[in-house]
């Protein structure tokens, strides 16, 4: 919890109110209370300065501030005395660090996907799939899955990571496999590109604290982070968007190793 | 300077102290104020696309600490590491990390002037990775220099 006070005028509200009507920001037969007016400077567009310059003015900052301190699970309030100041408080999580997991095996390891990147789960075996590539080792190629009413690329995650060997392409070996096939985890980033996520089992979901990995290791694709499981062992978190990247750019170097052989 | 094989008097100021331990056969020695503890082997999770001396990394007492296979590091055959091996935990700068080895054999006190910088020479085991050498009844002992050994260290770059 922060808070940052100052023991100035206080927020003059009726000139937030009129300068809220002017712009449009609100109905102009809208009567806010002190409070709705008071988060009436958070909103995108609202400055109650007269000049504008280069930096200053345009009704960016505290609205920039409030999405960054949402974005990391926090709060901002303001509260407003006339002519005795002005007080935001900031509270934030006592940790950043917390994330919702789902705990998902692949490989023989244990990985976490963040719950918020995923749309829905479904069998492998009950997808629609399909190749991407055509020819006669197109089973070999990229593969789709048609989920949520879109194509989607599949990810076998172990392949990507390397704790399998991607033989003969994604899944192919498990293409075959009447045990089930695997679980799919389709996931979506922020700029909205999805990824199919092809995993071997969905073991948990769980709220997982977010460690960083020591030791100057230089940053892996595919991996956000890591956290410790309740068996005290590690378990790496995935970045699913970065992993789709990862398997693009493993698919290209298969294509150019094809080319060359 | 006089040549003398008494080391075992208390470590004084030109005096420093080495963690001796084998790496299969190979003996190395590290200065001990970079060594923050030894453990025991646990089993690391590997991570993808990992050089094949980095193990993976453990929990140590809820922080991320990555392990080095000593062994492949050195140009050794990779260690097939179960619960009889130790790990070292070093600390270099703001970096730490463990490395694996077979076992520790002592603490070893040297004065600082028989230390002598590693012979140029290019090739073979650990070549580059060490620091110094010294010579202590007979026996070469082998400083590692923990800087080529680190992730993120020169030899990473």
């Amino acid at each position: 919890m922060i808070e940052l006070s100052d023991d100035g005028g206080g927020i003059d509200r009726a000139r937030v109110r009129a300068i809220a009507r002017a712009r449009g920001l609100i109905a102009t037969d809208a009567a806010p209370d002190d409070a709705e007016t008071d988060q009436l400077l958070f909103r995108p567009g609202f400055s109650t300065a007269g000049q504008v310059s280069d930096v200053s003015g345009r009704g960016v900052g505290l609205d920039v501030l409030r999405s960054a301190i949402a974005g990391l699970g926090g709060r901002i309030a303001v509260t407003s005395e006339p002519g005795r100041g002005t007080r935001f408080t900031l509270s934030m999580p006592l940790t950043l660090a917390v994330l919702d997991g789902i705990v998902v095996r692949a490989g023989g390891q244990t990985l976490i996907v963040p719950v918020a990147t995923a749309l829905e789960t479904a069998a492998l075996r009950a997808l629609d799939r399909r190749p991407l590539g055509a020819g006669p080792d197109r089973s070999a190629g990229p593969q789709l899955v048609r989920m949520q009413g879109g194509f989607a690329p599949l990810c076998d995650v172990a392949a990507i990571l390397g704790y399998r060997p991607a033989a003969g392409g994604v899944a192919q070996d498990r293409a075959d496999d009447r045990t089930g096939g695997g679980v799919v985890i389709l996931t979506q980033a922020e700029d909205g590109r999805r990824a199919a996520l092809l995993v071997d089992a969905i073991l948990d979901q769980r709220q997982v604290v977010i460690k960083p990995i020591r030791g100057g290791l230089p940053p892996m694709a595919g991996i956000a982070a890591a956290t410790i499981l309740g068996d005290g062992r590690v378990a790496l978190i995935l970045d699913p968007a970065e992993l789709a990247g990862a398997a693009a750019v493993a698919a290209a170097v298969d294509d150019i190793a094809r080319e060359v052989v | 300077m006089a040549l003398n094989d008494d080391h075992h008097h208390q470590p004084g100021p030109d005096m420093a102290e080495f963690l001796s331990f084998c790496v299969g056969a190979e003996e190395f020695c590290l200065d001990v104020m970079s060594v923050r503890e030894i453990r025991g082997w646990t089993a690391p999770t590997p991570l993808p696309h990992a050089p094949a001396h980095l193990s993976g990394v453990v929990n140590l007492r809820g922080t991320i600490l990555p392990i080095i296979d000593l062994a492949a590091r050195l140009g050794l055959p990779a260690t097939r590491a179960d619960g009889r091996h130790v790990v070292i935990v070093v600390e270099q700068g703001a970096q730490t990390a463990g490395l694996v080895v077979d076992v520790v054999s002592g603490i070893l006190a040297l004065a600082r002037d028989r230390l002598e910088p590693p012979p140029a020479v290019s090739g073979g085991i650990a070549s580059g990775c060490l620091s110094a050498l010294s010579l202590l009844d007979g026996r070469m002992l082998r400083i590692i220099d923990l800087a080529t050994i680190l992730p993120g260290g020169r030899a990473a770059a």
